[in-house]
């Protein structure tokens, strides 16, 4: 019984350790602009097993939806104005990403260094 | 301008969808269906605020304002849906009289919100271009044609799930409606995930080979029951929690109806 007890403190702690840790590490930010239709710049590099803050600046008059489907993200972002997206941690390889709403001009690749 | 028939296509779909199997269950258990015209007016209405006030909406909870309208509008259909799912049940299993208020305000309540935000996307989308002048003339054509294609695959579903014999019916209803409230649930993950308030977990399955996200089949999944090619540790969780509070109350009304049925 005790020990039970002592197990789960322990397993208690440990992630409570891994709770704190997540949260005490900001995550890396990255910035993406949307100007013409076009994302600037349009690919992106990004560390692996890492979640990255991707601010997404939509410089168009337009609004814009950034989708991914191996991201599985989807975020309208308005015309003049500017969308946080959290990414990962994703493994090593290549992400395409679109402009939903201008898709033959907004094309875009994240790249997880392996 | 095909680009934008399958946009305006997508988003109507995951609402024409849930109102058809709505509307056809109200009609199977003999329940009026005029909660439908309250439900538009609500739905229309709250997709045109959320489309008019979008920016000033994603600015609030610094920057995360869309995030959290999406995951109040899809908590609130996911929980109609369940409440709906449970009262087809217990009338089914236990032979319990329908409430029909709480039907009535179940049904509304999850087409208005589901009709908001799905709305406002296609507002959104069709506003934009209505700016953009001459060149988005072909835009307004194809999503008229989206939005016709959307409510008529709603209307032949609607008119299927009709011509179902009630005994078959009453096993496809619960299934459907809890797909759909999954559904809701996985996007409702995918909306906490990127807006960083949880952590997505592990990258669990690549089934993009079988069925591409991007295929008929994948976006027909996706707009009914939310399928993803390669769903989350997180998402999955929200699927099955969403799955398991239909499939425990059915198991329990069952064994419920056993005992008095014994006794």
């Amino acid at each position: 019984m005790r020990r039970c007890f002592a197990k789960s403190i322990t397993s208690l702690g440990v992630l409570l350790t891994v709770c704190s840790g997540a949260l005490a590490g900001k995550p890396p930010e990255f910035t993406l602009e949307i100007r013409d239709h076009l994302f600037l710049p349009s690919e992106l590099v990004i560390p692996r097993d890492t979640k990255i803050k991707l601010i997404v600046i939509n410089s168009d008059p337009t609004p814009e939806e950034f989708e991914s489907y191996e991201l599985n993200r989807e975020k309208v972002i308005m015309g003049g104005s500017k969308g946080v997206v959290f990414i990962g941690p994703l493994e090593p390889g290549t992400y395409p990403f679109f402009g939903e709403f201008y898709p033959k001009t907004a094309q875009g690749l994240i790249r997880v260094e392996p | 301008m095909l680009h934008s028939v399958i946009i305006v296509l997508r988003e109507v779909l995951e609402a024409s969808m849930l109102i058809s199997l709505l509307l056809a269950a109200s009609a199977h258990v003999g329940i009026t269906r005029a909660w439908i015209w309250l439900a538009l007016a609500f739905g229309l209405t709250g997709a045109w605020l959320l489309s008019r006030f979008g920016s000033s909406i994603s600015s609030l909870f610094d920057g995360m304002g869309q995030e959290t309208v999406n995951v109040m509008l899809l908590g609130l259909v996911i929980v109609s849906l369940l409440s709906n799912c449970g009262l087809l049940l217990k009338h089914i299993l236990n032979r319990h009289l329908l409430k029909r208020p709480w039907w009535l305000l179940w049904c509304s309540l999850a087409t208005s919100c589901a009709l908001s935000r799905e709305g406002s996307e296609i507002f959104i989308y069709v506003i934009g271009f209505m700016q953009a002048g001459p060149e988005g003339h072909p835009i307004m054509t194809g999503a008229a044609i989206g939005l016709g294609v959307g409510t008529s695959i709603g209307a032949v579903l609607y008119y299927l799930l009709r011509l179902t014999p009630l005994r078959i019916f009453y096993v496809v209803a619960p299934i459907l409606i809890t797909l759909v409230a999954a559904g809701q649930a996985v996007e409702a993950a995918r909306e906490l995930i990127q807006s960083g308030w949880l952590e997505s977990g592990k990258r669990l399955w690549d089934s993009s080979w079988i069925i591409a996200e991007d295929s008929v089949l994948g976006q027909l999944l996706y707009a009914g029951f939310g399928y993803e090619a390669t769903p989350s540790a997180t998402q999955l969780i929200f699927f099955s929690f969403t799955i398991a509070v239909p499939l425990t109350l059915a198991l329990y009304w069952r064994w419920q109806a056993g005992v008095n049925h014994a006794v």
